[in-house]
């Protein structure tokens, strides 16, 4: 039995309404958060990080392609042509980039055009090849198993997991993004939780502090009210008292706690996203898309960042149907189409808040994708992949990591589709973006607890 | 324990006794709770309930209005009676604060003898029989149930007292001792059954199990015919006519069409009406439940209503068949062939570098047969010599098994053979198309060869042979369709006895899911009125919530309005995000019990939930002219009216239909204490405030 530990959580959770941006120190202390791990030093500036997650294993074989003949050439022999049922993008159409420090020209899907703005405004860096890993993997070592390898590669649920809790073998029930929240909410000014899902549950979000909020991307967060205002009121009254009870049942409590939270959540957020003096929405009028509105409920929260109070927000937010078994070359342009604009306006946004260099988005998705195609255009579940960093503290214009080898069946391949092996881990990923948030060092482990199994921690492509 | 040839009835009892005016054959067994010191005390001696009735408020004793009848005397009560031998009484070394002494801390009320040194007893010897080994009375009797803390225990004849003392940490130790009167926990465990083997209790379903009892209820919803029909839509190509497509204009003639027939509104709308109405409840459930196994989803634009509908309509037809043909009809089906890809997946093209489609050869192993790790018979997982968790297969199994499904296209129209692949077409099941097969070999799991030189039909047989004989499936999928009808962590050992079944129904047959579902909703882990185990039930998933609701309330309900709500509360009914479903089966609330709807909880789906109940208890929804049939959406009332001027009873009755009695005696009190603010001419206000705060309670959102 925990109950007291739930009656203070609750009490905590209630106290958000009210307390608004007023920090009440001590209360999280009921948490069950050691003191020891956690940053106390009251942070000055305000920071953001956005997780945007592509959902179904992103190909971004097709994202970002080298364009120098030779690499090429091996790009186009192992795609296939597009006529026939392959799905090698021709260098016409793809839109060309050049990192300034690398002397190798590439290219970005043609529905990129938004994010190629970022690129070359040197607001944007792709992170090449990084994946899952329990510990650096060579070829050999993967052939031959004497290193571990992940858990269920190529399966969808365990690499979504190993993503968002950046632990790839073994079992983790919290993410990375929930347990940055953990180490720096002491230092955050505010009680209020630190993580906001506009993407419903993920476990990236799940620490062990206050549980994430979840907010809608459109439309009111709150009760409805019903009556005359006594009766309402009598009626919310009658709700609170019951779910305050204590409950002998696991279940009954952990829905009890999941309301309790969101009316104390709704207090403060539903002003902020149903206000209509908002700088933001005009911004997004190109990015109406779902994942549109998902980064405008973003912006529109850390435009009230003052009035929540907190100095490190931790944002979630999701695109799904990246499982492009069959088809791929359409649904690439219907999802990138909306991705780019998306991330685009959300960019924008933070230029005209004044705080581009407190904001840093970033990709996460389930897996690469094999190079080779798969029948009906399409390709199979793989493993390394490319992911995109953006904001105004990104070293942009800048290819980081090391861009595989595309032989099918050559030295980054473990079979012959074109699964590559993560030359950069998730957590040397996630690290580099910790360090930006203002994670120390002697916090790392506690957030990426596999850290200490890489050299480089800081990939530099955080200023 | 039958009773009926050891005990004497009561009533005949009472009947013999008031014929010769005796004096009652019964006592009260009066309840108190000392507000200081937070104990309970229970006396029989009239004596002594006169003297704390005086002691007041100065003693901190009141009664709490608990109170039940046990036996004067042995010739009163049944054959078997046990005297309860009362030790315990106030001492009133200080008259104005008398304290319990001698308080009894066994763990069981025991029968005692002799008397406890240092007290002012006033003995007492009652009678009482005993629970059976399984905690069960004898007719005509009711029992009693012990809840204990470090510091006493209490006795509670009231299942909403014995639910509340569980709520507040008290060990709940099950039925004591058994005393005169009609028994609830029969009604208890009735409306338990209809929160796992239905849509919800409504008042003729309880009444149906009341009279039928449990076993002979759930055989009769086996055997029952298919009650429960999908639409049946006409073929429409997958490019929509102009005829067909939503024009802009509200209820157009195109707009209709394309509403019917290219978006799940008729099969979601049939859905809650048959759900609402039809009397295969049971076999609605467990469809329900294999359709979020054996997922494909209307969200993927190119599956076609017309061929979800016979998707579905497969596990109505198949609810209570072999689990075998329902994998066998899925494979084929061309709807999951267009989901998971296995519809024109061809032989790898060795000139062109295509390889076969992995999708469905993957998931049919890891979702609907025999997941990733290897596990016992009750569903834990196996560990290898080193502690590791060992998976079943490896991605050169996937890709094997990929080969093996290829060369299957759409059928053709007319059921003409295909000679190559054909374009998206749902009427039938998939053809094959054999020179697009690769007719290479195969390793399947554990080193088993599937022969080279096989049609792409003997290939699939012998995969789906193979995948099914595998020791996996049984636990696999035991464990899945128990969490969806019954509780979301089940032990082991149910998990267990419920996979054996499935291994064997007892006539040699694997794979039997009307055996399946007899075991899970018969084992004592289902059974029983309360289940006082911390990590008993789940979380009610939103269609089911929302239909129990109206099912409840009774009154006038075509589904159309309800039908639009299930995807604000996550669960857009047939448009399930991705085939890993609404939620997972390995989803952990916060202190790591499984608990899989609550993947959708969150803080905006808890508001979408509770609103969906104003709105129920606050809005009638008209009928809305461009649905065939409709009759609008009305909750009637009266009934619930009809109780309004009796607060307690309201809420009462709400709380046995829609939480079997699992509301707690103080969360009723709170409702009561709402419902008591409104003017008691105001019935219909009364009433709906009652509902709303019920259904809104975690009580009835958590079947326990």
């Amino acid at each position: 039995m925990n109950a007291p530990y739930v009656i203070t959580r609750r009490r905590l959770l209630q106290a958000i309404a009210s307390a608004g941006a007023v920090s009440a120190t001590g209360a999280i202390d009921g948490l069950g958060l050691s003191a020891a791990l956690a940053q106390t030093v009251p942070l000055n500036d305000y920071k953001a990080l956005v997780c945007v997650f592509l959902f179904g294993g992103n190909d971004a074989n097709n994202l970002v392609v080298p364009m120098d003949t030779a690499d090429y050439n091996l790009y186009a022999t192992a795609r296939g042509a597009v006529a026939n049922n392959g799905l090698a993008l021709t260098q016409a159409q793809l839109l060309a980039i050049k990192p300034k420090t690398l002397n190798l020209n590439y290219g970005l899907h043609p529905a990129m055009t938004d994010l190629k703005t970022l690129f070359d405004a040197g607001k944007m860096a792709v992170m090449t090849n990084v994946g899952t890993l329990s510990q650096p993997l060579t070829k050999a070592e993967y052939t031959a198993s004497t290193k571990a390898r992940p858990d269920q590669l190529f399966s969808h649920s365990d690499q979504q997991l190993a993503w968002q809790t950046s632990v790839a073998k073994g079992i983790e029930r919290t993410g990375w993004g929930g347990r940055l929240a953990d180490v720096m909410g002491p230092a955050n000014g505010s009680n209020f939780p630190m993580v906001t899902s506009i993407a419903g549950s993920a476990i990236y979000t799940n620490g062990n502090t206050p549980r994430v909020v979840a907010i809608p991307s459109t439309g009111t967060f709150g009760l409805s009210t019903f009556g005359t205002t006594a009766q309402t009121t009598a009626r919310e009254a009658a709700l609170k008292n019951i779910m305050n009870l204590e409950a002998g049942n696991d279940f009954v409590r952990e829905a009890d706690d999941i309301l309790a939270q969101a009316l104390g959540a709704s207090d403060v957020l539903n002003p902020i996203i149903t206000a209509n003096n908002t700088t933001i929405t005009p911004i997004f009028a190109n990015a109406t898309s779902n994942i549109g509105n998902q980064l405008r409920q973003v912006a529109k929260l850390i435009e009230a960042r003052n009035t929540i109070g907190l100095k490190r927000q931790i944002f979630f937010v999701s695109l799904g149907g990246f499982d492009t078994h069959t088809n791929q070359i359409a649904a690439h342009n219907t999802l990138y189409g909306q991705l780019a604009p998306a991330l685009k306006a959300f960019y924008d946004a933070t230029v005209q808040m004044g705080i581009a260099d407190k904001v840093t988005t970033f990709t996460m998705s389930d897996f690469g994708r094999t190079l080779k195609a798969a029948s009906g255009a399409g390709s199979d579940h793989g493993w390394g992949s490319h992911q995109i960093i953006i904001g105004g503290a990104v070293r942009g214009q800048e290819f980081y990591g090391t861009f595989p080898n595309l032989t099918l069946g050559g030295p980054n391949d473990v079979g012959t589709n074109g699964r590559f092996i993560p030359t950069t881990a998730v957590d040397q990923y996630g690290a580099t973006l910790a360090k930006w948030f203002g994670v120390s060092a002697s916090n790392m482990s506690t957030v990426f607890p596999n850290i200490g199994r890489f050299s480089n921690t800081d990939l530099g492509f955080m200023l | 324990m039958q009773s009926a040839g050891r005990i004497f009835s009561f009533a005949l009892i009472t009947a013999a006794g008031s014929a010769v005016a005796q004096p009652s054959s019964t006592v009260d067994s009066i309840e108190y709770f000392n507000s200081r010191s937070g104990q309970y005390y229970r006396t029989t001696v009239p004596a002594e309930i006169s003297a704390i009735d005086q002691s007041g408020s100065a003693s901190g004793w009141a009664r709490t209005g608990q109170s039940f009848k046990v036996w004067r005397t042995q010739a009163d009560a049944p054959v078997g009676a046990i005297p309860l031998v009362k030790l315990t009484s106030l001492s009133f070394a200080t008259p104005s604060a008398p304290q319990v002494c001698s308080l009894s801390k066994t763990s069981k009320l025991t029968p005692l003898s002799g008397a406890a040194a240092n007290c002012p007893v006033q003995t007492s010897v009652t009678y009482v029989l005993p629970a059976d080994a399984s905690g069960n009375c004898a007719t005509g009797t009711q029992p009693v149930f012990q809840a204990a803390s470090p510091t006493g225990i209490r006795l509670a004849n009231q299942l909403s007292v014995y639910q509340e003392m569980f709520d507040r940490g008290w060990q709940a130790q099950g039925a004591a001792i058994c005393v005169p009167g009609v028994s609830m926990v029969a009604d208890a465990d009735a409306y338990r059954l209809l929160k796992q083997a239905s849509f919800g209790a409504t008042e003729a379903a309880m009444n149906e199990v009341k009279q039928m009892g449990v076993t002979a209820w759930v055989d009769n919803q086996l055997n029952m015919a298919v009650l429960s029909k999908m639409p049946a839509l006409e073929f429409y190509p997958t490019q929509a006519p102009t005829t067909c497509t939503n024009d802009g204009v509200a209820n157009s003639a195109a707009t209709l069409c394309a509403r019917d027939n290219y978006s799940m509104f008729q099969l979601q709308l049939k859905f809650s009406q048959n759900a609402l109405k039809q009397a295969d409840q049971l076999r609605q459930r467990v469809a329900f439940a294999l359709s979020q196994i054996l997922v494909t989803s209307g969200a993927d634009g190119s599956i076609m209503p017309y061929g979800m509908a016979k998707y579905q309509q497969m596990f109505l037809d198949g609810a209570f068949g072999n689990y075998k043909d329902l994998l066998t009809a899925v494979t084929l089906s061309p709807v999951m062939g267009d989901y998971l890809n296995m519809a024109n997946s061809n032989k790898p093209d060795v000139a062109r570098g295509i390889s076969a489609n992995e999708n469905f050869a993957r998931e049919i192993m890891q979702l609907f047969s025999i997941g990733l790790y290897e596990l016992n018979p009750d569903g834990t997982t196996k560990k290898d010599a080193q502690g590791n968790l060992i998976p079943t297969y490896s991605q050169a199994t996937v890709e094997n098994l990929a080969r093996v499904f290829t060369g299957w296209t759409y059928p053709s129209f007319g059921g003409v053979a295909p000679t190559r692949n054909n374009g998206a077409y749902f009427e039938y099941p998939m053809m094959p198309v054999e020179s697009n097969h690769d007719t290479g070999s195969k390793t399947l799991i554990n080193g088993f060869v599937i022969p080279a030189g096989q049609t792409a039909r003997q290939d699939l047989t012998m995969a789906l042979d193979h995948l099914f004989s595998h020791p996996n499936v049984a636990p696999f999928i035991s464990k899945q369709l128990i969490q969806k009808l019954v509780s979301g962590d089940p032990s082991p050992a149910y998990v267990g006895r419920v996979s054996a079944v499935f291994n064997n129904n007892g006539a040699g047959v694997r794979g039997d899911l009307k055996a399946v579902v007899r075991a899970i909703l018969l084992d004592p882990e289902a059974r029983g009125p309360i289940k006082t185990v911390a990590g008993a039930g789940k979380l009610k998933e939103p269609v089911l919530m929302a239909l129990s609701v109206y099912r409840g309330l009774g009154g006038v309900n075509d589904g159309v309005w309800v039908r639009t709500q299930y995807a604000g509360m996550a669960q857009d009914l047939f448009r399930a995000p991705t085939v890993f479903n609404y939620y997972a089966p390995d989803n952990t609330v916060s202190n790591g019990k499984l608990g899989p709807e609550f993947e959708i909880l969150t803080s905006t789906t808890a508001f979408a939930r509770t609103n969906f109940l104003r709105n129920v208890t606050n809005v009638n929804y008209a009928i809305d002219a461009n649905v065939p049939g409709a009759t609008g959406t009305t909750v009637d009332w009266a009934p619930w009216q009809a109780l309004a001027g009796n607060p307690a009873a309201l809420v009462d009755k709400l709380s046995w239909v829609f939480t079997a009695g699992a509301m707690s005696a103080s969360a009723q009190q709170q409702v009561v204490s709402a419902v008591n603010a409104i003017a008691s001419t105001d019935t219909l206000g009364r009433a709906r405030t009652a509902a709303y705060l019920v259904l809104s309670s975690s009580h009835f959102q958590v079947d326990r």
